[in-house]
């Protein structure tokens, strides 16, 4: 007589299915722990982060405060580095006339005789006088030569002979 | 008995693999919603942190200075700067310069007007340094005199020399020099000049700003610093003593004594 046991195929295929299904309990589980592990653990990392932040943002009422109790001392300060910054500009606006008007006459008062000097918008404007035609032509080379090499923005405006045989001679100056 | 169980154990194993797969969801789902909105609320964090920090590196450095404003600018150079360019008209200051220029270089003053100046708009300046000047001169004012003065060319040089070595800071704008013979051939010039004494007087436009650095004082206004000290200080002493009298009032006016 023969002895057929059934149920040992169904035992083998259940103990397969019993693996499959621990792996897949585990995975589900594991994953669970994982996601809420991490949740928790970010939101316990941000929630130093906001202790730092508010430490932070303690430090810099400290600061300000500290700051708004030196107030005469920066508006002092302010005033000061306005004026100077004004200063600067008025001293790049400055014309150094003084110079120019002691330079050209310096060249020229051998010669001729300065009869008028008028300073206005940054230029000055030499009248200058000569006894004849040929101090007029001594007169224009110092001008195209000594006095354009150091001033190089200079304009002879004007030439004119008067009654008594004088020369007159317009120049301008423009300071660079 | 033996089949029944094992049906039993059969159901257990799917239920469990059910159950498994909600837990994988709510894991996926927990990670989406609540860990992803978590990590970007660090990232936040992270950034404020950053932005803070910097402030507090400005506040400190902004303290510091505060602190340390002497090695900055010390009294002695805020005096210059405060005598070169005052909070106040200078009226006093200008008459007491031109006077004391044309007795030091022997000129003449024939007469001499003032007006109070206001500052000239230049529209047609194109150049970006001369809008930075113009832009400058808008926040400071100066006074301007027109003055006809006689003497012999040197002194007139001197005396405009002078004048602009000169604090407070005044420039001359405009001159007109013409030349005539005397009578005991000498040659003296007679001169129209303009000019301009400034200051400052909108310090009450400077407030403190907390947030903000202090300016900084470039090499190039360092360099004026060194130009300032070689001008000549106005000596001008002001009564600061209130002297009460106790007499009574010669006007007999009520509450005015």
């Amino acid at each position: 007589m023969y002895n057929i046991n059934f149920l040992k195929q169904k035992r083998v295929e259940l103990k397969k299915k019993r693996q499959k299904a621990v792996k897949v309990v585990s995975i589900g589980f594991l994953t669970l722990v994982v996601s809420i592990g991490l949740t928790v653990g970010v939101f316990l990392f941000n929630l130093t982060n906001i202790v730092r932040l508010k430490a932070k943002e303690s430090k810099i009422k400290k600061l300000e405060q500290e700051i708004a109790s030196q107030k005469d001392k920066e508006i002092k300060y302010r005033t000061i580095a306005e004026k100077l910054k004004i200063i600067n500009n008025l001293f790049k606006d400055k014309v150094d006339k003084q110079d120019i008007i002691k330079n050209t006459i310096e060249s020229i008062k051998d010669i001729s005789f300065v009869k008028d000097i008028t300073f206005e918008n940054k230029t000055i404007e030499f009248t200058i006088l000569t006894k004849d035609v040929f101090t007029f032509a001594q007169l224009i080379n110092i001008v195209n030569t000594d006095i354009k090499n150091k001033y190089p923005k200079i304009k002879m405006i004007k030439i004119l002979r008067n009654k008594d045989l004088t020369y007159q001679l317009v120049l301008r100056v423009i300071p660079s | 008995m033996n089949i029944k169980f094992l049906d039993k154990f059969a159901d257990d194993i799917k239920k469990a693999q059910k159950v498994s797969k909600l837990m994988m969801f709510f894991g996926f789902l927990i990670l989406v919603f609540v860990g992803s909105a978590q990590v970007k609320a660090v990232f936040k964090t992270l950034d404020e942190i950053k932005q803070k920090q910097q402030i507090i590196e400005k506040l400190k450095k902004k303290n510091n200075q505060l602190k340390n404003i002497q090695t900055i600018i010390d009294d002695q150079n805020i005096q210059k700067i405060n005598e070169l360019l005052p909070s106040y008209k200078p009226i006093k200051e200008l008459i007491i310069n031109i006077d004391t220029a044309a007795k030091n270089s022997d000129i003449g003053i024939l007469q001499y007007s003032t007006q109070v100046g206001e500052i000239e708009k230049d529209t047609n300046t194109n150049n970006i340094t001369q809008q930075k000047i113009q832009k400058a001169k808008k926040q400071n004012n100066y006074l301007e005199m027109q003055l006809k003065i006689i003497g012999e060319f040197s002194n007139i040089q001197k005396f405009t020399s002078l004048l602009e070595k000169m604090s407070p800071f005044m420039t001359v704008t405009k001159m007109d020099m013409v030349y005539k013979e005397t009578k005991s051939n000498k040659y003296l010039a007679t001169t129209d000049i303009y000019v301009r004494i400034f200051y400052f007087n909108q310090t009450d436009k400077i407030v403190q700003k907390i947030d903000e650095p202090l300016p900084e004082i470039t090499d190039a206004q360092k360099q004026v610093l060194k130009q300032i000290v070689e001008f000549i200080p106005n000596n001008i002493k002001y009564d600061e003593t209130i002297i009460e009298s106790n007499r009574e009032d010669l006007f007999n006016i009520d509450n005015l004594r």
